[in-house]
């Protein structure tokens, strides 16, 4: 693979987005020409697809469903309006000041509602859509009520006068464009990796390194902005406003333009939005029917084609060719030491302890496996290590610093990586994605990172390359690299839990937890993960597992420790722990 | 003084109608784990479909009413099969696709009652015309009979999951859909029995509330919302959660509105959104559910 230099990809990318740029004069004088009719939906479309790119951002990255964006559309809306109707503001400040209203509301209703999971989430963010339009509706002397508010202007933008429809249609789609390609970017970069992988398992994001609440919360703040301005665009072409236009019907119409396009694909709005603005000007004496119309389509839509008219449109990846030689394992040295201090680790459920003052020492750069019977209190100790399910009491020291009170992502930024019992790939990522997240290190998502994602820089792309390149080599050591643009859902088990291992493992982490590392695995992939393993802890990886088969335990370890009841009963070197009573006794009842 | 009793007492009968719509997003989300927002357009039908029989045909309404129920209970069932269309019976359908396929059914539904009775506001004939006065205080007899149905509906359904074999499997469902499979329990018929309960519950909603309120085709979405806040704020018991919840809701709207001019109208939506929020995060169980 040839490195490319990062101008180029930049170049490469964005090739359709600049012969727009270059077709957009000629294109507007051809607006000229057309229909007054005509130039009115294109400029709705326009503006609908704003909104609904920012619907996109939320659900079909980060799998959010907001219920509430007529909200956010309508603060847009209003914002203006009530700016200038009460302050003179001209309609340009006005709608800076409500994107910064709208974004300072979704980061501070965010950081509520996102707590809340699935269905509360809907319904929590549904509520804040009734109530905005509630209070349109309802608080006549400011927002005029169910009369509406009016006279809105259509001031100049930079000295470009906007009076005629043509001027306005190309603005509109000029702001939709970059909008677009905003958007674009970010669901290519690593911070729609992160997104997606967060939309698939939040757990497992969060055992990777990424930061779930704050990416989410900043998602939803950006999808929010894009509402915002969608709904300051809808004033100023309108120049009046009515509550209708922002109750439940209308988060309807979003909905639908969404999924008629397709989600999670960005552009799959334009069509869909497309399609639904234009066929009410097509279908004039069918206007009646026009509810009706959409909720079935809506209906056969989610029911035919889930993933939307894009889908159509997506192209095959050919087929890979076959692999057969294996390449080196590109494992680096840590940056962290992995030594590992965990004391008196109390955790109960209920009634039930299942860690009951386990204490226990593990020295960088050594493997130590846990073993115990069923329920011992094995898989809570890994849990309370990584941060998934804190302790109640006792210190976990980490990289020399206590980490119990840490989130799990804030532990996996440490340095910390883990596999889980039952395999937690991310499925709405393919396998080299997967494996990217391991060596992208996690992501804080903090909104610089949002900035750097949208506006890619030629380093910022050359350095994903970087990325998918390292990925490849990792799984071109174990063979794997036909399988890497396969969905995770096509591999089989053993290969599922290879891909997982080197997810964990290529993040280079000073210490790696794997939960039944070989559990379920056939003779030969034992084998190979034996190898895997004493590979990482070559390059200084320590390594702390969890496994049933003994005779891999006892090949594998260095030392062994013996969880029974949530108490320790052995730890040292395999040939002490083989020979000790109680494990013994443990293990056969003797 | 009489204006406050009059307060609690449109409160209170408001509460019924929506303690019923409740009672029927309780109904199939402890049998299915779907909350089915389709359900606001079952009220509405219930309501258009009786002006029908009872006022364009001119049916008694003895004979009109159980029609009603009865149809309704079958656009419930047309409901259920819709939504599990694809789904195999040990797969439930997901959160997402649930919500969305009930969102697009109240679109359709709304559709629907826009072509069969057009846009106007119309209003049912009232199966119990009349007022009467009660402490100083005018009280029409169809609130009287909306709140005794909400209480019959709940003392009703109360029996009927403590002491019938069906109802016990329905909460044996709601517990846990796979190890009721396991013990013999149709998981998708009683599944379809609770979507069918649950759309006659809101048909009986609908007939007893279009004489007062009158109804107009977009109030699908309306009471669909009414009915979510009243659950979530009784919370996830399974009778008197959303019977409380509905009263509660029905009375703090109306004493809301005795703040004077707009700001009592502004009160009245803003608050219960706001609780609502609240409760999702403080006490998502429900204030009056005990905690799990």
């Amino acid at each position: 693979m040839t490195e490319q230099s990062g101008w180029a990809l930049l170049l490469r990318r964005n090739l359709a987005f600049f012969v727009v740029l270059v077709a957009l004069p000629p294109l507007s004088y051809l607006l000229l020409k057309t229909p007054w009719f005509y130039t009115d939906t294109l400029v709705t479309t326009a503006i609908f697809f704003i909104l609904v790119m920012g619907l996109d951002l939320l659900y079909g990255l980060a799998g959010q469903l907001s219920l509430g964006h007529q909200g956010f559309f309508a603060i847009g809306a209003y914002g203006v309006a009530i700016l200038f109707k009460h302050f003179g503001w001209s309609p340009w400040l006005g709608a800076l000041c409500a994107l910064a209203l709208n974004m300072v509301l979704a980061l501070g209703f965010g950081r509520i509602v996102l707590r809340l999971t699935g269905l509360y989430f809907m319904l929590g963010t549904l509520a804040l859509g009734i109530m905005v339009h509630a209070i349109i509706t309802v608080w006549s002397p400011v927002t005029g009520g169910d009369a509406g508010l009016g006279g809105v202007p259509r001031p100049a933008f930079f000295g470009i006068a906007l009076s005629s429809q043509t001027a306005f249609t190309v603005l509109v789609w000029i702001v939709a464009a970059v909008l677009f390609w905003f958007a674009l970017n970010l669901s290519r970069s690593r911070v729609g990796r992160a997104l997606r992988a967060i939309r698939s398992d939040e757990v497992s994001a969060a055992a990777n390194g990424i930061d779930v609440m704050r990416l989410k919360a900043n998602v939803f703040a950006l999808s929010a902005a894009y509402a915002s301005i969608a709904g300051s665009l809808f004033a100023v072409y309108f120049g009046a406003l009515h509550p209708e236009s922002f109750s439940l019907s209308a988060l309807l119409e979003m909905l639908l333009m969404l999924f008629l396009g397709g989600e999670g694909s960005i552009w799959g709005g334009l069509i869909g939005t497309f399609v639904l603005r234009l066929l009410p000007e097509v279908s004039g004496p069918l206007h009646g029917y026009k509810i009706l119309f959409s909720g079935l389509v809506f209906t056969l839509i989610l029911f035919l084609f889930p993933k939307g008219l894009a889908a159509l449109f997506r192209r095959k990846k050919p087929a890979p060719l076959l692999q057969t030689e294996a390449g080196a394992l590109p494992a680096a040295a840590p940056d962290a030491s992995g030594g590992l201090r965990v004391n008196d680790a109390v955790r109960s459920f209920g009634g039930l302890r299942a860690l009951d003052g386990v204490s226990f020492e593990l020295a960088s750069g050594r493997i130590k496996s846990l073993i115990g019977p069923n329920g011992a209190g094995k898989t809570t100790l890994l849990n309370a290590i990584s941060g998934v399910h804190p302790l109640e009491s006792g210190r976990v020291e980490f990289a020399g610093r206590p980490v119990e009170r840490l989130r799990s992502d804030e532990i996996a930024r440490l340095g910390l990586r883990r596999t889980f019992q039952n395999i937690r790939l991310f499925s709405e990522l393919n396998v080299v994605e997967n494996v990217m997240v391991g060596c992208d290190k996690g992501s804080e998502g903090s909104l610089m990172e949002f900035v750097r994602a949208a506006l890619p820089t030629p380093g910022a792309l050359s350095r994903e390359r970087r990325l998918e390149h390292e990925a490849r080599r990792w799984l071109h050591a174990v063979r794997l690299d036909a399988a890497a643009d396969q969905p995770v859902s096509a591999l089989a088990y053993g290969h599922r839990k290879l891909v997982e291992l080197l997810r964990a493992a290529s993040a280079g982490p000073a210490l790696l937890l794997l939960d039944e590392a070989a559990a379920g695995l056939n003779n030969a992939e034992k084998q190979d993960f034996k190898r895997l393993i004493r590979d990482l802890r070559e390059a200084g990886t320590t390594v702390l597992l969890v496994e049933h088969d003994m005779d891999f335990v006892m090949d594998i370890s260095d030392e062994v420790i013996v969880v029974n009841f949530g108490r320790k009963i052995a730890d040292g070197s395999p040939e002490a722990v083989r020979g000790n009573p109680q494990v013994l006794e443990a293990y056969l009842g003797v | 003084m009489e204006q406050f009793l009059q307060v609690v007492f449109t409160g209170l009968s408001q509460g019924g109608i929506y303690a019923l719509i409740a009672l029927g997003f309780s109904l199939v989300m402890m049998a299915t784990r779907i909350l089915n927002l389709a359900h606001g357009s079952c009220v509405l039908f219930g309501g258009f479909l009786f002006l029908t029989f009872a006022e364009t045909w001119g049916w008694h309404a003895a004979l009109a009413a159980p029609a009603v129920l009865v149809a309704i209970a079958l656009l419930g069932f047309a409901t259920e099969r819709l939504l599990n269309f694809r789904v195999r019976p040990w797969q439930p359908v997901s959160l997402d696709t649930a919500v969305l396929t009930t969102l697009a059914l109240l679109v359709l539904f709304e559709g629907v009652a826009f072509l069969a009775w057009g846009p106007d506001p119309r209003r049912a004939p009232a199966i119990h015309p009349g007022v009467f006065t009660l402490f100083g205080a005018v009280v029409m007899w169809q609130a009287v009979w909306m709140l005794a149905a909400a209480l019959a509906i709940a003392l009703g359904l109360h029996f009927f999951f403590r002491y019938s074999w069906s109802g016990r499997a329905m909460r044996a469902c709601a517990e846990n859909p796979a190890t009721a499979c396991l013990l013999g329990i149709n998981a998708r018929r009683i599944g379809a029995a609770a979507f069918m309960l649950s759309a006659a519950v809101g048909a009986l909603a609908g007939l007893l509330v279009s004489p007062v309120t009158w109804i107009d085709y977009q109030m699908g979405g309306f009471f669909m919302l009414k009915g979510v806040l009243a659950y979530l704020i009784g919370g996830e018991e399974e009778v008197a959660g959303p019977l409380a919840g509905g009263l509660l809701l029905g009375l703090l709207e109306n004493l809301l509105l005795l703040f004077p001019g707009m700001t009592g109208g502004l009160l009245k939506q803003v608050v219960p959104m706001a609780a609502l929020i609240a409760i999702l995060v403080f006490r998502p169980q429900g204030i009056f559910a005990a905690r799990r």
